[in-house]
């Protein structure tokens, strides 16, 4: 059986412009055999979880540099959890300068992983392969 | 001349036989940033060609390569200071005064997301993000608190406002008035460059075409209103944090600048009008020597298309005037007391290539909005390398240095390969629009951080000499914390604001700034009109959206 390949959204949610680490992670991602789609910046949690149901992807990937993290990801999930069928998982991971205090909370939140830009690619990789739902 | 070129050319080939010159593999592995290769040692050799006069000759003359003015540093330092801005208004201002008192000669503020975008605090997007990476500045309220028992307009106020430039200014205009200082009299300048932002973080708010347009607009009314007043302030440090390379950097830069200049010609301005007014704001690498060729290629080479490209008469024009901001993109988590060495050694650069300004980064910034500590000791560092060192006694001391002259030549020939490329893109606006300078820059700095992963490119403690860690970086520095409280009393002040002043003044000046949005008028007595009846800065944009649109970022992954 040929196994399907890992789709990921990165995304930009917020108002923040620092767009390097979401590309790059994106460019990672996919020359590690992932299909990758980019949202570009300044996405709203609403347009972030739509373009995740409709394009069907097993990963939300959302870089966040300001600090709204918090907000951010909390709006995500809640609206993961509004609008996406209980049989559909998505493996949610944050990225950006999230200081570690803030990770657990995250996590009670419903993000699965968060990442810093001192992460290696290898590990992010080996991350959703063990943990992408299937 | 003692020597003969010739001789020393047979000797140089002579002594790099002899010595094995170049066998061994260079460490770090690493080339220049112009990607061309450094020889071990420079000779009279290889800048035998420059005619002193025409290429060099004196600081504050034609093609100023050693220096904007005269006599630069000699008699007063250039003017450092550090960013400012965070939580509230209210909070930004006791710092302010702090570090006025401290001898920062200027006000310079850093605004939060919301406030780049034209989004007030009250709105739900703004939610999380008011007063996070810099101060809420929403109306003319928010600006008069700002300066509460400060000179306003007497001491530069650097406004680093982007696309919404020609707002902030309207504001600073009517806080102006309030106090009886005429616009004319107001000091500072603002980034108003829209362009350079399009090519990196994006800020543009409205379709390029049109966050252009109000740029002039405020470029045009500045020209004939506000003489000490500097309205376009060229971001290359926003393409340099985006990973510019310095070509790309000054390359980019110029061609924008020019498209600001023609389109202000184009409404009848002269030259010597609207080039005295067009700044940079620079980056600055730890990679010294080739930022001090890349700052005297600037100046040269902006001299010469001033001059010879668009007939500049007065030196002020000619003289390219920077800015200059270590950027924090090279400042490292690892360890990060190093970051006061690194942003140093930067601002050293930014001394010996000849800045006016200089911003300087504090060491924790690359985790929080730096504290009070944290700024104090960025601010000293300036006032030690101003005053403590002597490197100000005379003028571009790395002029004449073999390898720098060379350095400066080559810098100036990628610079215009870049502007070359830009032209066959169509231009500054159609290379912004097709998503081409965004693609080049993101594209260079995916090498630069192929060449970081590899150990090519070294960044001590990141990826080499890396110690156990005793403590977590996050842990070894008192971080500032966000104000949530007064942020969250600074949110209900804004929307009492809007309950409590006279909102049918509000309502006719915003259908008039519409009127005149869907017109060619300069659009700046419109915005000061608003600013002045306490329009916020949410209520402007919004009006300019609907005339104007919205921006859409250019989305692609880097190929490389």
């Amino acid at each position: 059986m040929s196994e399907k390949k890992i789709r990921v959204l990165i995304a930009k949610p917020g108002l923040d412009g620092h767009e390097i680490g979401a590309v790059v992670v994106a460019k990672g991602l996919r020359d590690a055999g992932m299909e990758v789609i980019y949202t570009g910046l300044f996405q709203t949690p609403e347009k972030i979880v739509a373009a995740a149901i409709q394009e069907d992807v097993d990963v939300i990937g959302c870089s966040i540099y300001s600090g709204a993290h918090q907000v951010l990801m909390r709006k995500i999930s809640e609206l993961i959890k509004e609008k996406v069928s209980s049989d559909k998982k998505f493996l949610v991971i944050a990225g950006g300068p999230i200081p570690p205090g803030d990770i657990s909370k995250l996590k009670e939140i419903g993000v699965d992983e968060a990442f810093s830009s001192r992460s290696k690619m290898e590990d992010i990789v080996k991350f959703i392969k063990e943990h992408v739902p299937r | 001349m003692v020597n003969d070129i010739n001789e020393i050319i047979e000797e140089e080939e002579k002594w790099v036989e002899e010595k094995k010159i170049g066998v061994l593999p260079k460490s770090p592995k690493v080339e220049s940033d112009l990607g061309l290769e450094v020889k071990a040692v420079y000779t009279p050799a290889d800048i035998q060609h420059i005619d002193y006069l025409r290429a060099l000759g004196f600081p504050g003359e034609y093609p100023f390569t050693r220096g904007a003015y005269p006599e630069m540093s000699r008699h007063k330092p250039w003017r450092y200071s550090v960013f400012t801005g965070f939580d509230t208004p209210e909070e930004t201002n006791k710092r302010w005064k702090f570090l006025y008192e401290a001898g920062q000669p200027a006000f310079n503020i850093v605004y939060d997301l919301p406030s780049h975008m034209g989004i007030d605090p009250d709105d739900p997007l703004a939610e999380g993000e008011v007063g996070r990476v810099g101060i809420p500045i929403c109306s003319v309220d928010d600006m008069e608190m700002v300066f509460k028992d400060l000179p306003l307009g007497e001491v530069p106020f650097y406004g680093n406002m982007e696309t919404l430039a020609a707002m902030i200014v309207a504001m600073y205009i009517a806080a102006g008035r309030k106090r009886g200082i005429p616009e004319a009299d107001l000091l500072g300048n603002i980034s108003n460059d829209p362009l350079s932002t399009a090519a990196s973080k994006s800020t543009v708010v409205f379709p390029i075409r049109h966050s252009f347009r109000l740029a002039c607009d405020l470029i045009e009314y500045a020209c004939k209103n506000m003489p000490k007043f500097y309205p376009c302030n060229i971001k290359g440090v926003n393409m340099s944090e985006g990973g510019a390379s310095m070509a790309q950097e000054m390359g980019f830069s110029f061609s924008n600048a020019c498209c600001y200049i023609e389109e202000c010609l184009r409404k009848g301005l002269d030259i010597d009008d609207v080039a005295p007014g067009v700044t940079f704001f620079l980056g600055t690498t730890p990679h010294l020597f080739e930022e001090v060729a890349k700052y005297r290629a600037s100046r040269r080479l902006w001299a010469r298309l001033m001059k010879e490209k668009y007939g500049a008469k007065t030196p002020r024009s000619m003289a390219l005037k920077f800015t200059a901001l270590a950027c924090p993109i090279w400042l490292q988590f690892e360890d990060p007391e190093l970051n006061l060495v690194r942003a140093t050694i930067q601002g050293l650069a930014q001394a010996l290539g000849g800045a006016q300004a200089t911003p300087h980064p504090s060491h924790d910034e690359v985790f929080a909005i730096p504290t009070e500590r944290s700024q104090n000791l960025a601010l000293g560092t300036q006032q030690i390398l101003a005053e403590e060192t002597n490197i100000t006694k005379t003028v571009d001391p790395l002029g004449g240095s073999y390898y720098v002259e060379w350095l400066t030549d080559q810098m100036e020939k990628k610079i215009i390969e870049v502007m070359d490329d830009v032209e066959a893109h169509g231009g500054a606006l159609n290379a912004l629009e097709s998503g081409y300078s965004k693609r080049e820059i993101v594209n260079y700095y995916a090498k630069v951080l192929k060449e970081i992963e590899s150990g090519e490119r070294v960044i001590v403690r990141r990826n080499k000499y890396q110690v156990k860690e005793e403590r977590d970086p996050w842990e070894m520095l008192t971080l500032h914390t966000p104000n949530e409280e007064a942020v969250r009393k600074y949110v209900e002040g804004v929307k009492r604001l809007k309950k409590e002043r006279d909102n049918s003044r509000v309502e006719t000046c915003l259908a008039r700034l519409k009127d005149a949005a869907k017109g060619t008028e300069n659009l700046m007595p419109y915005l000061i009109e608003g600013a002045e009846a306490y329009a916020t800065l949410g209520e402007l944009t919004k009006v300019l959206k609907g005339v104007f649109g919205e921006f859409k970022a250019p989305a692609f992954i880097p190929v490389i």
